[in-house]
């Protein structure tokens, strides 16, 4: 749990920009996927911040 | 050390951000150093605006990822309006990435950007999109449509032309042979290798359109051979790409063939990594006196 929160720690400098650009990645609607669908968004999210960590401890990244 | 040039065009960087990972390539700026980057690949641009395909269209596998995302963008008139000044403003160098369902939409979306006061050095051709006057199949299978429409869109620019290949074919150097009697200046290879996900225990697939395309560092070894067949055959530069997380990763690449080498998937995790490869890849070629990238391309042995 501990891996997840500094997973999500480390991209707190991520411009709304960009973030706004990853949810019309992930949504065919973007922002207004993820409001009318929170619990769905919580799970993707969930799945993603795993799938971070996978990413992590494949490529050796020590997160600070 | 780090420059490579394709035609007329240098880059000071060997790393690209790969389209679709990096946004149109405005949205990182600030918390990404581009300056450490060769250019950025804007998201594929077509025709008409795209809302893509239906959710889910992105699941993240062990450490690759499978996605049917289906093009999803602004569409060329809005790209056009809204984004290409503030691309002119990137402190790199930017290439778009254009798609079509015809050869003729290819044609209308170049000629449209042309027209614009973009500054971008090129286009990237995605030819993995389904031709719907061939019932479907994609661009990218067939070298004599893969020629025919790398001619036609040869006649319209004098920037930098990259088709990008799919990896799905039975023989990948013909098809990039192909490409460069079209007149390409360089070759993308690969994209997304074909890929289904299902959950187990609830039999569930778990991308709205069934199949998609598999990216991410699992691919590595299949990216590899692919650009590797086609550096045995074709005498202009190679983009290689798939799987790359870090600049051993890179190097790989170059050492079978490629001069420069696109990242993608890993740009879903953080963006910012990029810049960690290319300071370690300086420091590689530093420690182990390579002059330039061109001393690594091809610098293998059996």
């Amino acid at each position: 749990m501990i891996n997840k929160i500094k997973i999500l720690w480390s991209m707190k400098s991520w411009p709304k920009e960009y973030i706004k650009w990853r949810f019309e990645t992930a949504y065919p609607k973007g922002w207004l996927d993820v409001v009318s669908n929170p619990v769905q968004f919580l799970k993707d999210s969930w799945a993603f911040i795993s799938w971070c960590e996978n990413i992590d401890s494949s490529i050796n990244r020590e997160i600070k | 050390m780090l420059t490579f040039k394709i035609k007329d065009t240098l880059f000071k960087s060997p790393i690209i951000a790969a389209s679709g990972t990096f946004g149109y390539g405005n949205e990182v700026e600030g918390f990404v150093d581009l300056s450490k980057l060769g250019a950025v690949i804007t998201k594929s641009i077509t025709l008409k605006p795209r809302e893509g395909n239906l959710s889910p269209r992105i699941h993240g596998s062990d450490s690759g990822m499978i996605n049917s995302i289906g093009l999803a963008n602004i569409g060329v008139e809005k790209f056009c309006k809204v984004k290409v000044e503030p691309l002119n403003n990137l402190k790199t160098k930017y290439i778009v990435s254009i798609a079509g369902s015809t050869i003729d939409e290819y044609v209308e979306i170049l000629t449209q950007i042309e027209q614009s006061n973009g500054n971008h050095v090129g286009y990237e051709i995605n030819i993995s999109c389904p031709n719907v006057k061939q019932g479907g199949i994609e661009f990218g299978v067939n070298k004599d449509i893969v020629c025919n429409l790398t001619s036609q869109l040869r006649e319209l620019t004098q920037k930098l032309l990259i088709i990008k290949l799919t990896p799905n074919v039975t023989d990948i150097s013909e098809i990039a042979l192909s490409a460069q009697e079209g007149g390409a200046d360089a070759i993308s290879a690969v994209n997304t290798f074909q890929g289904l996900a299902i959950d187990y225990e609830t039999g569930k697939m778990l991308l709205s359109t069934t199949f998609g395309g598999v990216s991410g560092y699992p691919i590595k070894p299949l990216a590899l051979a692919k650009v590797h067949k086609i550096y045995n055959k074709i005498n202009i530069p190679i983009i290689g790409m798939g799987g790359i997380c870090s600049y051993e990763d890179a190097i790989e690449f170059f050492r079978i063939g490629a001069s420069m080498v696109q990242i993608g998937t890993l740009n879903y995790r953080d963006p910012s990594l990029l810049v960690n490869i290319y300071d370690s890849l300086k420091k590689f070629m530093s420690k182990n006196n390579f002059a330039s990238i061109s001393d690594l391309t091809g610098s293998y042995y059996n």
